[in-house]
């Protein structure tokens, strides 16, 4: 499921880990207006530190490649994604929205992986499938958004 | 508390010099709120074309968190404390949010920062803050590697940009 | 002014909020900002409230923004303004856009700006048509 650029297959722009963390900067710039940076995949453990539980979503694309996108958050970074996606601090989230808010964060850096790597052609996207997860899942780019972990992996068939 | 506001240096030009981490609203149509040294500060230029309110908040650092007492004696370095002073402040003076126009210049990355990229942050809290208290962004001139200064017109809103002395914006 | 009927089409709530809320940002005068999950919803809207202008996200459930459009283009509508708000932003995707009515394609991510930008346009054209 999870792709490695240390792989045998040849490096493409969509298997490239570069324009994933521009995605993740974009998005989280411009919608979030959120601080992201690249840090140690061996800080995969953070994703659910002290049994905190996270949310994974998983956005499948087809159009001149075909593959998927996942990535993980702790649930209280998806609550601060919400909270600076509204620009409300004070709502409260349901779970419903956590898993909306998670699930349109992975559909927007997917697109815009996608859009950056070849901006000519259309693609199509599934809606996102949001999973709670208890245990660290495999991850090949671990990022932080405003300090909070973020794991992403992605498969180019 | 330091002197957040400061008295308009009555000049021939009316000119109202900011510091870092301070601000000034002038209702005074000959006042001119001048702002140097913007590498990753970034500064908060509203106008009220109705009001006649001009506001320019020399943001320092994005998080009042980062140091509660600085914060506490001057407020106007953060974006999450100086914004809503600068907003309050060219409201006590008959401006009104809906009616401000927001500028926002700086934040380049002019040293070497080990990577704290405090430049972006800076932005992208003023970003925040904005967005959380409705207010729009007319334009932004942000990012570089090169400090600017701000000069804004008290009388038209007019915001000029320079960087080594020579206009850019 | 005549205030504005807006329809926002979009799987996610979160993101209806956020582009009902930079619609709310712009010097617009809105009078009702309808929504919808998925293009037939947003159908249904059409057949029976007065609507402005659409924002339309392109893949949804159900039915897509791309067959919205194709439905809306069908009707010939007078005076609807058709926006996308979607993360395709191939060319391949704002040309097929166009050839189905659409005036202008914002890109996710984007800035609140960017939404009122977008109308200051439309406002423009309708007051120069005036």
């Amino acid at each position: 499921m999870e792709s490695s650029t240390n792989s045998c297959a040849p490096v493409t722009p969509l298997a490239d880990l570069a324009s994933i963390e521009q995605a993740v900067m974009n998005v989280a710039e411009r919608s979030f207006f959120a601080f992201a940076e690249a840090v140690a995949l061996s800080t995969a453990a953070d994703l659910v530190a002290n049994g905190a539980p996270a949310l994974t979503s998983a956005v499948h694309f087809s159009g001149p490649s075909r593959g998927q996108m996942r990535v993980t958050m702790p649930v209280t970074l998806a609550r601060e994604l919400a909270q600076q996606f509204s620009g409300d601090p004070s709502l409260e989230f349901s779970d419903a929205d956590l898993t909306d808010m998670a699930g349109e964060f992975t559909n927007m850096v997917t697109g815009a992986w996608l859009t950056a790597a070849d901006a000519s052609s259309m693609f199509d996207l599934t809606a996102p499938e949001v999973t709670r997860v208890d245990s660290t899942p495999a991850v090949a780019l671990m990022m932080q958004i405003n300090g909070q972990p973020v794991g992403l992996s992605w498969l180019v068939e | 508390m330091a002197d957040a506001v400061l008295q308009l240096n009555r000049t021939a030009e009316q000119r109202v010099v900011v510091g870092i981490g301070e601000f000034a609203v002038s209702a005074d149509p000959t006042s001119m709120i001048v702002t140097h040294a913007l590498g990753s500060c970034v500064a908060v230029c509203i106008w009220d074309p109705v009001a006649g309110v001009a506001g320019l908040l020399h943001i320092l650092l994005p998080d009042s968190r980062i140091n509660p007492e600085r914060a506490a004696q001057q407020p106007g370095a953060f974006a999450d404390t100086g914004i809503p002073l600068l907003f309050r402040t060219a409201y006590a003076q008959g401006a009104v949010k809906a009616r401000c126009k927001v500028q926002l210049i700086g934040g380049a990355e002019v040293t070497i920062s080990g990577g704290q990229a405090i430049g972006k942050r800076n932005v992208l809290a003023a970003r925040a803050m904005l967005w959380q208290n409705g207010v729009k962004v007319e334009r932004e001139i942000t990012g570089g590697a090169q400090a600017r200064s701000v000069w804004l017109s008290a009388g038209t809103g007019e915001v000029q940009v320079t960087t080594a002395g020579l206009r850019v914006a | 002014m005549i205030p504005l009927h807006i329809l926002v089409v979009d799987d996610s709530a979160m993101m209806r909020a956020v582009i009902k809320r930079a619609l709310q940002q712009t010097d617009l005068d809105i009078g009702v900002v309808l929504e919808a999950s998925h293009g037939q919803e947003a159908l249904d809207i059409l057949d029976h409230e007065p609507v402005d202008a659409v924002l339309t996200d392109i893949n949804m459930p159900v039915m897509n923004g791309i067959e919205l459009l194709r439905a809306i283009d069908a009707r010939a509508p007078e005076h609807l303004l058709r926006i996308v708000v979607s993360t395709d932003g191939s060319s391949m995707r704002r040309d097929e856009a166009v050839t189905l009515g659409v005036s202008a394609y914002i890109e996710k991510p984007f800035q609140p700006e960017v939404v009122r930008g977008v109308f200051d346009e439309f406002l423009r054209a309708r007051d120069a048509a005036r």
